[in-house]
C-alpha cells in the first residue's frame, strides 16, 4: 500500500467535496463507484490485451501489422478511460498520468510508423552466409534457405541474394519512392479497375527503370561467382522473390513470381520483373487491406543456381493430419519440382513413419505423363516422361529415407514442422530449394509439438497449473517467502512462490522458471514473465510444499509439467526459436511491448510510485489499479449520508449498522428504514458476514454511541489519540454495498476497521483491502495485537504490512471462491480479535492466540 | 529513612506489566493468561469493560473454584478426585463462560502517594493479595502483597 495514511490522519482530514450536502452525498458515491466498477474491468481488459501481444511476440503465432495496430488501439483506449475514471474517482489528483500516458503513446505511435528498417547491408550476399536472422536483408524465403545450408549444413544450390538494401538503392537511384508511396495511398483498393491502372502503371514505372551501375556489377560479379564455384560458365539460375513480408505466411504465398533457368543475360531483367512482382493488383490489395506501412513495401530476390533435376518434389516433415505422429509427407515428380507443386500432374506419394529407429514407408505410384524440364537455351519445356519411367517410382527407398532424414533435422532445427521442396539432379546429388513452416491446424499445438506430454521414465514431481509464459528451464527450486529470501535468490534458481504478487518481478531477471502455488495468468507477474521469456507455471496448488530448496527440477511450462532433475531431452527442445521470431513483424511488435510492458513500478513502497514515474503503458495501469483501491477506500472514509439513504441492517449482531446500496445490493431496492441481511445481495458481503456470525462473539453488548462515547473519552488511556478521533464514535457505522462490492466498517471502543472487496467471475478485478487500527492498551500490547493480527492474515493469504499500530492488508487476483473463502476468514478475525489488545500479556498470548483463532478458522473453513 | 520509602510508589507495578483482561474473555483464556505470567510472580488477572475501567479482579482461588465446582463438591462428600474426572466433569463448559462470572468485585483501591502502611493494612482487611492503584479514576498499576511484605520486613530488620 503506498499511502501509509495512519487512522487519524485520514479521520482528521478535511472531506472534499463538502459543498455537496448530505443527500447527494450518496449520489456522488454511486458515481464514483460506478467509475470505481469500470477502471477494475478496463484494467482487466488492458492486461488481457498485453498478455495477448506478448504471446504473439512470442513469434510462435501468426499475425501481421494490423493485429499490432487494433491490440495497440485497444490499449490505448482502455488506459485512457482507466485514467479519465481515475481522475472522476480522485476529484482529478491524477492528471499527471496524462502525461506519462502520451509520452507513451507517442513513444508507440513513433515506432509504428516508423519503417521495418531496411539494414544497411552489401548489395548482394552469398547464400551459404546467409542466416535465418537476415530475413531484412535477404527476405524470408532466401533467409530460411540460407539457415539450411549456414546452421545445418545441409545441401543448397549455389547461390547468392540480392539485398533489400540493393532494392532501396535501385528505387532511390531511379527516385520513384514518393511517386510509388503516393500512388499506393491514394488508390482505393474496392476499385479493381483504379486497382489494376495504377499497378500496372508503377509496374511499367519498375520495368523501365535502370539498375544502378553499381548494382549491376555486384550482381555480375556475384553471378560469376557461383559460376566458378560450379564450374560452369553460362551457368542458369533460377530468380526468386523473397520479400521481408513472405515469411508471414498467410500473407504473400505465391504471390511473387520466380523465374527460371534463367541465362546470363536475363539475370538483370528478371531481378526487375521480380520485383515488380510486388506491385501486381492482389499484391498490393493485400498489402493495403492489411494495413502495411507502403514505405516498407521492399523485396530481396535470390539467385540460385538452376538444378538439373531428374526429380523434384515437395515433402511436410509431418503429416497435418497426424501432427501428433512421426510421419512425414513426400510428393515427387520427374522433372522440375514446379508441377508438383502446383498439382498440374499425377505425382508419387510417400508416407514415411519414423518410430524407435525404424522407417516405415507407404508409396503410392502417380501416373505422371509429362514432365517440365529446363530448356538448354533457356527458361522451361514441358515433355513427356520417357518410357521407361512411366509408371516406375521417381524416388528409391534410399532417397525416401534421406529426404525424410532431413525433414526430420530440419523440423528440429525450426521447432515448427515444415514444408519444403527438394530437387534431385542427374547425379543423383539431393537440393533443397525452399523450407517454410507448415501450416497445421492448431497453433497452439505447433511449437509444442515435438515434446511429449509426459516424458517418458522421468519422475513428475507437478502435474498442474496453468501456463503463464511457455518455455522450459531446468535450475534448482529456491522458495520465496520473505524479503530476505527474495535478496539470497541465486542466478539462475527456479522461482517457486505461494502468490504472484508483482515484488517478485525483479527476480525474473535472475529466474530460470517460476512456479506459483497460485496465481493470476493476467496478472503483473505474469506480463512481466513474459517480457522477460521466463517459463512460468501459475497455479500448482501445491509447489511450495512438494518442492524443496536446493532440489534441481526441470520445469516444462508447455505442457505445465515439473521432473524432478535435469530433462535434457525437454531443455534441446525448450530452447528452439520459435519460426517466426526473426520476422519484421515480430521484431516490431517487441519494439513496440518495450514501450507497453516493462513495470517500473513493482514497489508501492517506493517513492517512485507516482504518475510521473510510469514509463509504460503498464506502469499506468499498475498505478492506476493501486490508486483507484486506495481513493475508494478513502472516499468511503470521507463520506457521510443521510438518513434517507440508509437503512439499519436488522441481524443478531452486536454491532449497529447502516446499509447503503450503490448498485443491486440490495433485494428489492433500497426502500424502507430498516433491510435484512438476507435482503442483502451482495456476494462478498455475505461471505464475510458469514465469517463474522461462523463463531459466536462473546463482547459486549451493542452500546448507543452517545454512552459509549463518554465512555471512550473518560478512560481513554492513549494521549495520542486525535480528537477527531471521538468524533467518528458518534459516527455511524456504514456498510455500501454492490452486487460485486462491499466496504464494511466496524468501530468499536478503540478499535477501528474497514474491509473493501470486489468479487467478480473475472478473477483480475478482484480483490479484499483490510485496514485494523486503534486499541486501548498500552503500546506494547497493541503491538502485539498487530502482530496476532498480521500472523493470522499472512496464514491465511493476506498481504500484510504494519505501520505503528495500523495492518493493512490485501489479497487479490483471485478466483471468486478463494476470495469468498478468505472473507469468510476475515469476518471471522475482525470480529474475534478486536478487543483482544488487552490480553496480549507478551508474545507467549500472541501464540496462543494464534493458535486458538487458526485452529477456529481451519474448523469452519474446508 | 526518607518519606519516599512510606510511599508505595515505588511498589506500583505499571498495568502495562501486569495481566488484565477484558470481563467476557473466557475462564479458558484467563487460565492461559495466568500460565504464561506465572514466572513473573503475577498471579490475578485484573478485568476490565471495553472502556477500560476496571470491573474486577480474577485471583487464582477464583479461577480453581470456576474451574472444579462439581470436583469440590464431590470432595466434601469424601469422593475421591482423579484426572479424569477433572476432564469429565463438565470443565470445557466452565471454561468456555465469561471471567464476569467468576472474579471478585474490587472493593478498595490505592493512590500512588498512600503509604505502605495503608497498604498492608487494606491488604489484610480485604483479605486480598493485590490492590489496584488509580490516579484521575484510571488504573496505573498494581501493588501486590508480596513487595508490600517485603519492603515492611526491610524496615523492620533495620530496626
Amino acid at each position: 500500500m503506498a499511502k501509509f495514511l495512519s487512522i487519524f490522519d485520514f479521520f482528521s482530514k478535511n472531506r472534499r467535496n463538502k459543498i455537496l450536502n448530505d443527500e447527494d452525498e450518496k449520489e456522488l458515491f454511486v458515481e464514483r463507484y460506478r467509475a470505481f466498477r469500470e477502471i477494475l474491468k478496463n484494467n482487466h481488459q488492458v492486461l488481457m490485451t498485453m498478455g495477448d501481444m506478448q504471446e504473439k511476440a512470442g513469434g510462435a503465432y501468426l499475425f501481421d501489422k494490423a493485429y499490432i495496430r487494433s491490440s495497440n488501439s485497444t490499449l490505448l483506449s482502455g488506459i485512457e478511460k482507466i485514467i479519465g475514471q481515475l481522475n472522476l474517482l480522485s476529484d482529478n489528483r491524477y492528471t499527471g498520468l496524462m502525461v506519462s500516458f502520451q509520452k507513451c503513446m507517442a513513444g508507440i505511435q513513433h515506432l509504428l510508423e516508423s519503417r521495418i528498417s531496411i539494414p544497411q547491408t552489401g548489395c548482394t550476399k552469398d547464400l551459404k552466409k546467409i542466416t535465418k536472422g537476415d530475413i531484412a536483408s535477404a527476405g524470408g524465403k532466401i533467409a530460411n534457405l540460407g539457415e539450411l545450408a549456414s546452421a545445418l549444413d545441409l545441401p543448397i544450390p549455389p547461390g547468392f541474394v540480392i539485398t533489400t538494401w540493393a532494392y532501396k538503392s535501385f528505387i532511390a537511384f531511379n527516385q520513384i519512392q514518393d511517386i510509388l508511396v503516393d500512388e499506393i495511398k491514394r488508390l482505393d483498393i474496392r476499385n479493381y479497375d483504379a486497382l489494376r491502372a495504377t499497378t500496372d502503371k508503377i509496374q511499367k514505372k519498375i520495368l523501365n527503370s535502370t539498375i544502378p551501375p553499381e548494382l549491376e556489377n555486384e550482381i555480375l560479379d556475384a553471378y560469376r561467382a557461383i559460376c566458378h564455384v560450379t564450374g560452369q560458365d553460362q551457368l542458369k539460375v533460377a530468380v526468386r522473390s523473397s520479400a521481408i513480408h513472405e515469411d508471414i505466411r498467410a500473407s504473400f504465398a505465391g504471390q511473387y513470381i520466380s523465374a527460371l533457368n534463367v541465362t546470363a543475360d536475363e539475370i538483370l531483367d528478371e531481378y526487375k520483373s521480380v520485383i515488380t512482382s510486388q506491385f501486381s493488383p492482389r499484391a498490393i490489395f493485400y498489402f493495403k487491406d492489411k494495413k502495411f506501412n507502403i514505405e516498407n513495401m521492399s523485396m530481396a530476390v535470390g539467385v540460385l543456381a538452376m538444378v538439373d533435376a531428374d526429380v523434384s518434389g515437395i515433402m511436410y516433415s509431418r503429416d497435418p493430419a497426424k501432427p501428433d505422429e512421426h510421419y512425414s509427407l513426400i510428393s515427387a515428380v520427374w522433372g522440375l519440382g514446379e508441377y508438383a507443386v502446383g498439382g498440374v500432374v499425377s505425382a508419387d506419394y510417400c508416407s514415411v513413419l519414423t518410430e524407435n529407429g525404424g522407417i516405415n514407408i507407404s508409396l503410392e505410384c502417380g501416373d505422371q505423363k509429362v514432365m517440365m524440364v529446363t530448356n538448354p537455351e533457356g527458361g522451361t519445356d514441358e515433355v513427356e516422361v520417357p518410357r521407361d519411367k512411366i509408371g516406375t517410382p521417381c524416388l528409391d527407398n534410399d532417397q525416401i529415407k534421406d529426404l525424410a532424414a532431413i525433414a526430420e533435422k530440419i523440423e528440429d532445427h525450426f521447432g515448427f514442422p515444415q514444408d519444403i521442396e527438394w530437387s534431385i539432379d542427374k547425379k543423383k546429388r539431393i537440393y533443397l530449394l525452399q523450407s517454410r513452416p507448415l501450416r497445421i491446424a492448431s497453433p497452439a499445438l505447433r511449437s509444442g509439438m515435438k515434446i511429449p506430454t509426459a516424458v517418458k521414465g522421468q519422475t513428475i514431481l507437478i502435474n498442474k497449473g496453468k501456463v503463464v509464459c511457455r518455455g522450459v528451464g531446468a535450475g534448482n527450486v529456491h522458495i520465496v517467502r520473505s524479503e530476505e529470501d527474495m535478496a539470497n535468490f541465486p542466478d539462475g534458481g527456479i522461482l517457486v512462490i505461494r502468490h504472484s504478487h508483482p515484488e517478485f518481478a525483479v527476480l525474473l531477471k535472475k529466474a530460470t522458471a517460476v512456479i506459483s502455488d497460485v496465481g493470476t495468468p493476467l496478472g503483473h507477474l505474469a506480463t512481466v514473465a513474459r517480457e522477460n521469456n521466463v517459463p512460468a507455471i501459475f497455479n500448482t496448488e501445491n509447489a511450495t510444499k512438494i518442492l524443496v530448496n536446493g532440489m534441481k527440477v526441470t520445469v516444462d511450462a508447455v505442457y505445465a509439467n515439473v521432473y524432478k532433475g535435469s530433462v535434457d531431452e525437454l531443455l534441446r527442445q525448450g530452447k528452439k526459436e520459435d519460426d517466426f521470431s526473426s520476422s519484421p513483424v515480430v521484431k516490431q511488435l517487441r519494439e513496440i511491448l518495450k514501450v507497453i510492458t516493462p513495470l517500473n513500478l513493482t514497489d508501492p513502497r517506493s517513492p517512485s510510485f507516482n504518475p510521473s514515474g510510469c514509463k509504460t503503458l503498464h506502469d499506468i495501469t499498475r498505478f492506476s489499479h493501486e490508486m483507484a483501491m486506495q481513493e475508494m477506500f478513502d472516499l468511503t472514509k470521507d463520506s457521510n449520508f443521510s438518513e434517507r439513504s440508509a437503512r439499519r441492517l436488522v441481524a443478531e449482531f452486536p454491532l449497529q449498522w447502516w446499509v447503503i446500496d450503490l448498485e443491486d445490493g440490495i433485494e428489492g431496492g433500497s426502500r424502507g428504514k430498516t433491510v435484512k441481511i438476507d435482503q442483502i445481495v451482495s456476494i462478498p458481503m455475505h461471505a464475510l458476514w458469514e465469517g463474522m456470525i461462523a463463531v459466536p462473539w462473546k463482547g459486549p453488548p451493542p452500546v448507543d454511541t452517545k454512552g459509549f462515547l463518554s465512555a471512550m473519552l473518560k478512560a481513554s488511556m492513549d494521549p495520542s489519540i486525535d480528537p477527531a478521533v471521538s468524533k467518528r464514535f458518534a459516527d455511524r457505522n456504514y456498510i455500501l454495498v454492490a452486487r460485486n462490492f462491499c466496504n464494511i466498517s466496524a468501530r468499536l471502543g478503540f478499535h477501528f476497521s474497514t474491509t473493501e472487496t470486489f468479487i467478480d467471475e473475472e478473477e483480475n478485478q478482484n480483490y479484499i483491502s483490510f485496514v485494523f487500527t486503534g486499541g486501548g492498551a498500552d503500546d506494547g500490547r497493541k503491538s502485539r495485537r498487530v502482530k496476532l493480527l498480521s500472523r493470522l492474515l499472512e496464514r491465511f493469504d493476506f498481504r500484510v504490512t504494519v505501520r505503528s499500530h495500523t495492518v493493512f492488508a490485501r489479497i487479490e487476483g483471485y478466483k471468486p471462491a478463494f476470495m469468498k473463502e478468505r472473507l469468510k476468514v476475515l469476518g471471522h478475525i475482525i470480529i474475534h480479535t478486536r478487543q483482544l489488545d488487552m490480553v496480549m500479556y507478551n508474545d507467549k498470548m500472541v501464540d496462543w492466540y494464534y493458535k486458538e483463532i487458526e485452529k477456529d478458522i481451519l474448523s469452519f473453513f474446508s | 529513612m526518607t518519606d519516599k520509602h512510606d510511599k508505595i510508589e515505588d511498589l506500583i507495578i505499571p498495568l502495562s506489566d501486569y495481566p488484565h483482561m477484558p470481563y467476557w474473555g473466557t475462564l479458558r483464556e484467563a487460565i492461559a493468561q495466568l500460565n504464561v505470567t506465572y514466572e513473573t510472580g503475577h498471579h490475578t488477572v485484573l478485568v476490565f469493560d471495553e472502556g477500560y475501567k476496571l470491573v474486577g479482579m480474577l485471583s487464582r482461588r477464583n479461577i480453581l473454584k470456576g474451574l472444579v465446582p462439581k470436583i469440590a463438591d464431590q470432595y466434601s462428600e469424601g469422593i475421591p478426585i482423579f484426572w479424569d474426572a477433572l476432564l469429565e466433569s463438565g470443565t470445557e463448559k466452565q471454561l468456555a463462560l465469561p471471567i464476569k462470572d467468576f472474579m471478585s468485585k474490587v472493593k478498595s483501591s490505592m493512590d500512588s502517594k498512600d503509604s505502605l502502611l495503608k497498604a498492608a493494612y487494606i491488604l489484610l482487611e480485604e483479605n486480598t493479595v493485590v490492590l489496584p492503584v488509580m490516579e484521575a479514576e484510571k488504573v496505573i498499576g498494581v501493588v501486590r502483597m508480596d513487595d508490600i511484605f517485603h519492603e515492611i520486613t526491610n524496615v523492620v530488620l533495620k530496626l
